[in-house]
């Protein structure tokens, strides 16, 4: 005679409507942030009767003649060249002086040190537009106007107050202890600085270089104003638009050139995420 | 090793800063050029252009650097004439800002040129005119002109039982009714970009002498001129008629040219930049029959209309250039050579402001210059009168005109804020 039992079944997890509807907002949001890329990318691909005409739909081909012609109409192998030396530049510069201020701003007790934070963040409340002529006027009478040394100069002044403000920030979380204990053992200011300010800091140092770096690269008014049309100094972002023509543009080949200045910021800001993850976890464990 | 990625960094910095210093804009060598123009690299005008760029220099010596900046050409070329580096010399179309160009110092007065270069009795009569800025002075010398004709897709029409263009607005809309029947789109047009601003200001002067819508395109007011609140009231019947493409409004003249190219709209409003497209394709052009805009009964026109100028891209002389006038003389003489038209005239579709006897092979360029004449009169191009500070709001207005619903009194307001916006 058998026994039988009752068949032992895991519960089944409850799936409540918060979480589905929580599920399908997420995808939604997913969905429309990919909708402008999808359509950037098959339109890269097409002619531009296939572009209005079936928006939406796969290209016919994978021929990369808009690329080619994209590459060759807007010089963009120059272009890029000089956005990528721009860029890394001004990024440089950037973090060569936020850095230093932020370390001591953050270890400032005085109320001087109060005032020069606050100074930094009132950079906020100046639009950048509203400094276009006098940068101009200040670049011609530097007789640094329509170059890129002043481009590159130019770029970190716009950064400043945002990336000072944030290292502060991230550098005020450092425990005042480990710069005692150091400074007992006979390290110098730039040594803290270097040896524990940077390392702690350096999530702080990733985010702030990734918010620059998006910056900078995409910056098209002062570019085009400061930096010239001339092919030789152009960035992409001043580049791109002489694919534009009010009668006759070519999407297809517009859209190829979009994805190819997209690339680079698109590779630099996937080799820092990773780092500011890395020195996430450098970090916990140090600390 | 970090000591070793400062080092690199340091060194990276101290590499790049030079390098960086390198500079665009016109130098005071007069054995170098600098030529700024609305052409881009790897248009056809573009490659005619540096096609010639390079024969000059193989034949002259002069190094020439072409800045190709395309629709911001203006905007940079004045930030140039502040900081002193403007171009030698600069190819542009004549709107908006370029009016003010003399004026304002930063192009010279090219009239004193035209003679010592030998050029004044090249030009195609009246081209040199159209040239000149409100005090008389000549902003530039004229290089290519442009029709802006209604296309007439006859298969479409034929296939609907129509035979010939419509001649009147009330063929135009039986027209449309027939269309609209066979599921094709009758007009199609930019309703909101300056295909639709141009269209609705041809339409709103089918009443008006030139003289008149002139003035009126130059000051504004529309309503109070009763001649062209007529033609206001006549495009919105048109409009409630079914004859342009649905929701106009939303349309751009990319979107426009898509819809005539791929035979779902039978009309379109397309100048003669478009005669060449890429996307235009053989069969569609050879069914195209280019002709003017149907008239009302009580026009002040004998014929349909269309546009046409010598406005479309001039030869300008900076103040840089002035002092290089021998070298800039000899660009702009080549420019205007017989071989370089020719180039110009058989690979872009050029329409030269000079006589010439080159010829295009492309079948609507030919039937806009043989037989277009006779088929129209040309209404007054509205860029040669509206205020440049007008243009951008008064097209954002005449997109309200191609919405249905809204009325004649509601255009009207709608345009005069453009020109009240602008001051």
């Amino acid at each position: 005679m058998s026994t039988t039992t009752a068949p032992t079944t895991a519960p089944r997890p409850v799936r409540r409507p918060r979480l589905v509807a929580g599920h399908i907002l997420a995808w939604a949001y997913g969905a429309l942030l990919l909708i402008p890329l999808y359509y950037l990318l098959v339109s890269a691909f097409k002619p531009n009767i296939e572009i209005f005409d079936k928006p939406f739909a796969l290209p016919t081909g994978l021929s990369l003649k808009n690329f080619a012609s994209a590459w060759e109409r807007a010089s963009l192998g120059t272009a890029l060249s000089n956005s990528i030396l721009i860029t890394a530049s001004a990024a440089l510069l950037t973090l060569a002086l936020a850095i230093p201020a932020s370390y001591a701003l953050a270890r400032s007790r005085g109320r001087l040190g109060t005032a020069i934070e606050r100074l930094f963040s009132m950079g906020f409340l100046i639009p950048g537009f509203a400094a276009l002529v006098p940068t101009v006027l200040l670049a011609i009478a530097l007789g640094m106007f329509q170059t890129r040394l002043f481009v590159i100069l130019f770029m970190p002044a716009t950064a400043l107050p945002l990336s000072v403000v944030l290292l502060t920030q991230f550098m005020r979380t450092v425990p005042a202890e480990l710069e005692e204990s150091a400074v007992l053992d006979g390290a110098n200011r730039w040594m803290v600085l270097k040896e524990i300010y940077l390392p702690i800091a350096m999530p702080g140092i990733a985010t702030v270089t990734i918010l620059n770096v998006l910056n900078f690269w995409n910056e098209y008014l002062f570019t085009l104003i400061l930096g010239g049309p001339n092919p030789n100094v152009r960035t992409a972002q001043v580049a791109l638009p002489t694919l534009v023509s009010q009668t006759s543009t070519d999407y297809g080949v517009l859209a190829a050139g979009t994805l190819l200045t997209l690339l680079p910021v698109y590779i630099a800001y996937i080799l820092l995420s990773r780092q500011m993850e890395n020195a996430l976890l450098q970090g916990a464990v140090k600390g | 090793m970090r000591n070793n990625r400062l080092t690199g960094i340091a060194l990276a910095v101290g590499l790049i800063l030079p390098l960086a210093a390198c500079s665009g804009g016109s130098s005071d060598n007069s054995d170098e050029l600098v030529v700024q123009s609305i052409w881009t690299k790897g248009t056809a005008e573009g490659d005619a252009l540096a096609k010639m760029i390079k024969e000059f220099t193989a034949e002259t010596g002069t190094k020439v650097t072409w800045l190709d900046t395309g629709e911001s050409l203006a905007d940079v070329f004045e930030t140039s004439v502040a900081g002193g580096s403007e171009a030698d010399i600069v190819l542009t179309n004549l709107a908006e800002k370029t009016n003010n160009w003399v004026t304002n110092g930063a192009v010279v007065d090219m009239a004193p040129y035209i003679d010592q270069w030998g050029l004044t009795d090249s030009f195609k009569p009246d081209t040199v005119d159209q040239w000149k800025d409100s005090d008389g002075k000549l902003i530039g010398l004229p290089y290519s002109g442009f029709t802006w004709p209604a296309w007439y897709n006859m298969d479409l029409l034929k296939q609907v039982g129509v035979d010939e263009v419509p001649a009147t607005t009330d063929e135009l809309i039986d027209l449309a009714g027939k269309l609209r029947d066979a599921g094709i789109a009758p007009m199609s047009i930019g309703g909101n970009d300056w295909t639709g601003q141009k269209l609705f200001l041809q339409i709103a002067q089918m009443y008006a002498t030139p003289e008149v819508a002139h003035k009126t395109f130059q000051e504004g007011d529309f309503c109070a001129q009763p001649d062209i609140k007529k033609g206001v009231a006549l495009f919105t019947q048109l409009r409630d008629a079914g004859v342009f493409i649905d929701d106009a409004e939303g349309y751009s003249a990319d979107a426009m040219n898509t819809q005539y190219y791929t035979g779902k709209a039978a009309i379109m409003s397309a100048g003669s930049w478009a005669f060449g497209s890429a996307d235009l394709s053989a069969e569609t052009a050879a069914a195209t029959k280019l002709s003017g805009f149907p008239l009302p009964s009580g026009s002040s026109w004998d014929k349909p209309t269309a546009y046409n100028g010598y406005t479309g891209v001039g030869v300008l002389l900076s103040k840089n250039g002035a002092k290089k006038a021998d070298a800039a003389g000899a660009f702009i003489k080549m420019l205007y050579s017989d071989d370089t038209i020719t180039d110009f005239v058989s690979t872009a579709n050029l329409i030269p402001a000079v006589e010439s006897e080159a010829k295009s092979t492309n079948p609507l360029l030919s039937q806009a210059v043989t037989d277009l004449d006779a088929r129209v009169d040309y209404a007054v191009m509205p860029d040669t009168a509206v205020p440049g500070a007008v243009a951008d709001p008064m097209i954002r207005a005449t997109s309200i005109a191609f919405a249905p619903g809204n009325d004649v009194d509601t255009i009207c307001k709608a345009i005069d804020d453009a020109y009240a916006s602008a001051g």
